[in-house]
């Protein structure tokens, strides 16, 4: 959160819209900021198994999941500038004072994204983030939110014990030590041969989360 | 023991094609004593006969020899290779077809058939008595007959003495052939077999010497590069030592870094981790604050909306303005004092001059929001902090994560540095120890050769004292036997004397006495005093074939005295000028006229275009001395040369006429008249006849 915004920050907020849009496409907004926060995390955990590059390699295991302030302060700002939407902002209380909010593209969000989808790479993000979201979509809508818990990365104990607190997981800024594309990766070997190609994987890795998540309430 | 020379007997040639013979019955020539011809022309087979007379006794064995002079050979004879010399010659490949020699050897009467295609003995007998056909049958026999001292040295005789073949090899003008034949054949027999084994043996050891010399002096300069580096780079040691220390510094130095360097890592690590932390705490207690000023904004504002409230919030709780995106504190405290005092954030109108009255805080909130803002401003100097620590924190990870590229570049430096002086260094100790150790094995080894080739040397010296003595016993009558020889066919004077010369059975050994003829004659620049010719590239062409044949007669006649012997000769006349056919054939057939009541055999092959020969071999003088003699009607006797010559009816019986027995070829079928012409004329040329009878003959001979 530096004062005047650089490159960087546009960047990181071209690529938040190709997420909005990538929800809005499979109708998903407004969506609650904490599946932002999920899926943002999920988009980056699975770039590679996409070709692509880690946007934010660093997530914080954290009570109320996958939060990054840097990506809510971007999310607030493209609200204030009519690139997306927020609504349904509130107070609640869980585990102490927290806030939900709802968020959708903005009026200017048409002619925004026309613009930066012109970008190469952010139009290969948006593709990504379009199959990811048509995924998330296609779960169940009571097992979406905790899809998350379930992810290699997030959930793996090599980082600190799954019961601690705050747990700040590295596994693209100063380590290589991305769990999700491997085990996204390790899922075609017990697919009986059958070859997915990378927007399969993203499929197929969710609805393993899926499958875990429902495996795991169950139990 | 006394040494006898094999003598053939009869020769029989059955079923090979070369000579089909009278009616199929292919050769069967009785070799009387005295001279026997093999007459024939170019392509009837005078060489093959020769090769079957020389096969029968060698038998399919051959000794190691290359070309040139025969030198320290090996005393062995091997298998032959290629047995393929009579099959190649026939159509059938000699399927059937044999040699029968009956030999005389001393008192034994040997006779051996052998199989031409491969040489096979299948039959031999021995004094009229079958004995097993077998090769060691026979060597045996021909050994215990004659007295050499091995199968090696009857071949040797045979090949340098008795048998004169086209492939001949010279004896007088071979010291080391000379050596040869004098041991096989003066020596004591056990002192010739003693000291061809000798001789082998030293020779062999010699050899192995020379190899193992080889290798040795080989590992010597090895170590001797060896001992000269160790001695002359004392200060590539020192240099190596140095570098080997700082190497390991610089590994040292490089593991620290590492080690800082991973401690800064956790470092850095664990301060971000608080970082993040620290972030989340100041967004829950800013989303607290958010909680418990919205009921204010809403009563100031009642029409802003959720997203100007959200925006106001956010100030106000210090995250930064939304709209702009500034995130200077300031704004924040501005917005908050506004709160507090009840000052309008627009306009700072005071609140006596408002017309609305915002919510105010309940006592509780109040308390709320002064300890909420106690956490955030504890909570945004922590941060505060953690960003500084995280920045330096970064930048020691960095500048030691620089330290140690630095010091790994140095590292590798160095350590390539090493490696080189490593390479120039000198072998170490127990390395040059090893090769020490080698070489003095190497040396032993070579000692104890070297004393083990002495002893077999003092036994050789003592052997060929004995030798020595056999041969200066008979020297004076070999020389006499020369000396007659060559006078009868050559001009000059021509004399052979005997030398002690030094030999060397190996390039290390030592040297031996070794008794030795040598020619001497005079020349057309030293006609009164004959000057020794010692190599045969000092006399003539012609010069040289006479004294090589001159000497070997003179040997055997030496040695056997009034013992049968034999001598093959394979057309003598084809190195000899016409002027010294005659001579030659006289010095042949007075050899032929020795040997006692047994009596010596010349068998010569001679070409029937060259008619001079037959008649010089049966004794008769040249047609210039019969000239002579005719003219001379004073003289009652016969020309002086002739007097031992074959009488004319036995002549016939003493020749092998192959245009009788041999297939006959395209030029003896087109010029068979001629060549029988040539015949009668050889054996009863026409200059022995008084010249008044010579019309009539002619005329006899012409009707005939």
């Amino acid at each position: 959160m530096s004062d005047a915004p650089n490159e960087a920050d546009h960047w990181a907020r071209g690529w938040l819209m190709t997420l909005l849009d990538g929800a809005a496409r499979a109708g998903l907004t407004p969506l609650p900021h904490t599946a932002i926060h999920h899926l943002a995390f999920l988009a980056n955990a699975l770039a590679p198994a996409y070709g692509l590059p880690v946007e934010t390699g660093l997530v914080t295991r954290w009570k109320r999941g996958p939060y990054s302030p840097e990506l809510q302060w971007d999310l607030d700002r493209l609200s204030i500038m009519g690139l997306a939407r927020l609504t349904s902002v509130e107070s609640v209380s869980d585990r102490g004072k927290w806030f939900l909010a709802r968020y959708s593209l903005g009026p200017l969000a048409p002619s925004f994204l026309d613009q930066a989808l012109a970008v190469g790479s952010l139009a290969r993000a948006h593709r990504f983030h379009c199959e990811l979201f048509a995924a998330y979509a296609s779960l169940a809508p009571t097992l979406r939110g905790a899809v998350v818990d379930q992810d290699a990365t997030y959930a793996n104990t090599v980082d600190g014990d799954l019961y601690e607190s705050e747990t700040v997981i590295d596994f693209a800024e100063w380590k290589d030590r991305n769990f999700t594309d491997r085990a996204s990766a390790t899922l075609e070997g017990h697919l009986g041969g059958i070859k997915v190609d990378p927007r399969q994987r993203v499929h197929v890795y969710l609805r393993y989360l899926a499958r875990r998540t429902a495996q795991a309430r169950a139990s | 023991m006394t040494v006898h020379l094999p003598i053939i007997r009869r020769v029989q040639v059955s079923d090979y094609g070369l000579y089909p013979g009278k009616k199929g019955k292919g050769i069967d020539w009785t070799v009387k004593k005295g001279v026997g011809v093999i007459a024939g022309v170019n392509g009837l087979g005078k060489t093959t006969l020769l090769n079957i007379l020389f096969r029968a006794l060698a038998g399919p064995k051959d000794w190691r020899i290359d070309e040139g002079p025969l030198g320290n050979l090996d005393r062995t004879l091997r298998k032959m290779r290629d047995t393929s010399y009579f099959r190649s010659r026939v159509l059938d490949g000699a399927a059937g077809a044999t040699a029968r020699v009956e030999l005389l050897i001393g008192a034994t009467k040997i006779t051996v058939v052998r199989r031409l295609r491969d040489l096979r003995v299948v039959e031999l007998s021995i004094d009229g008595r079958q004995v097993g056909a077998t090769e060691e049958e026979y060597t045996a026999a021909i050994l215990s007959a004659s007295g050499l001292a091995s199968e090696f040295d009857f071949h040797l005789v045979l090949r340098l003495l008795i048998f004169y073949l086209e492939d001949r090899r010279p004896l007088l003008w071979d010291r080391s052939a000379q050596d040869e034949i004098l041991r096989a054949l003066i020596y004591p027999t056990e002192t010739a077999a003693r000291v061809a084994e000798l001789a082998n043996k030293i020779q062999s050891l010699d050899s192995e010497y020379r190899n193992q010399r080889v290798y040795l002096n080989r590992q010597v300069v090895v170590l001797e590069e060896a001992e000269a580096a160790s001695a002359a780079d004392a200060a590539t040691v020192s240099q190596f030592k140095s570098t080997k220390t700082r190497a390991r510094a610089a590994r040292e130095r490089v593991a620290s870094i590492a080690e800082s360097l991973a401690l800064a890592d956790a470092e850095r690590v664990n301060v971000r981790s608080s970082l993040e932390r620290a972030k989340l705490r100041h967004e829950e207690i800013r989303r607290a604050h958010h909680d418990l000023r919205q009921r204010f904004f809403s009563s100031l504002y009642p029409q802003i909306g959720e997203v100007g409230r959200y925006v106001l919030v956010s100030l106000e709780g210090g995250a930064g303005c939304l709209v702009c995106g500034n995130v200077d504190a300031g704004a924040s405290a501005r917005l908050e004092r506004c709160v507090a005092d009840g000052i309008c954030p627009l306009c700072d109108a005071p609140p006596a001059r408002q017309d609305v009255r915002p919510a105010k805080s309940t006592a509780a909130e109040g308390r709320r929001l002064a300890e909420l803002e106690d956490e955030r401003a504890e909570a945004d100097d922590e941060r505060r902090k953690l960003e500084a620590s995280l920045q330096a924190s970064r930048d020691r990870y960095y500048e030691l994560y620089e330290e140690q590229l630095t010091a790994d570049a140095e590292r590798i430096d160095i350590e390539r540095e090493l490696e080189l002086l490593g390479q120039s260094l000198p072998p170490p100790d127990d390395e040059i120890e090893a090769l020490r150790k080698v070489v003095n094995d190497l040396r032993r080894k070579q000692n104890a050769l070297i004393r083990k080739r002495e002893l077999e040397e003092v036994t050789l010296r003592e052997q060929l004292a004995i030798g020595r003595k056999a041969v200066m016993a008979v020297a004076e009558t070999i020389k006499s036997q020369f000396r007659r020889n060559a006078a009868a066919f050559l001009a000059e004077d021509c004399e052979i004397t005997v030398v002690q010369d030094d030999r060397k059975f190996g390039d290390q050994t030592g040297t031996f006495k070794m008794p030795r003829f040598t020619v001497k004659l005079t020349s057309g620049v030293f006609k009164l005093q004959p000057q020794p010719r010692r190599a045969s590239t000092e006399v003539s062409e012609s010069q040289k074939e006479f004294i090589d044949l001159a000497f070997r007669l003179a040997i055997i006649q030496a040695v056997m005295g009034r013992r049968p012997s034999m001598m093959v000769i394979e057309t003598p006349e084809a190195s000899l000028d016409s002027i010294f056919i005659a001579r030659a054939g006289r010095l042949l057939a007075r050899f032929a006229t020795g040997g006692g009541a047994v009596g010596n055999r010349l068998i010569a092959s001679s070409n029937l275009n060259k008619e001079d020969m037959i008649p010089a071999l049966f004794g008769l003088a040249s047609e210039e001395e019969y000239v002579e003699w005719w003219a001379d009607r004073r003289r009652k006797t016969q020309p002086p040369s002739s007097s031992g010559a074959v009488p004319l009816d036995e002549r016939r019986d003493r020749i092998l006429n192959l245009l009788d027995v041999a297939a006959e070829n395209r030029a003896v079928v087109e010029n068979k008249q001629g060549y029988l012409l040539r015949y009668r004329r050889a054996l009863d040329p026409e200059w022995s006849h008084p010249p008044s009878e010579r019309a009539a003959r002619f005329r006899r001979r012409e009707v005939g």
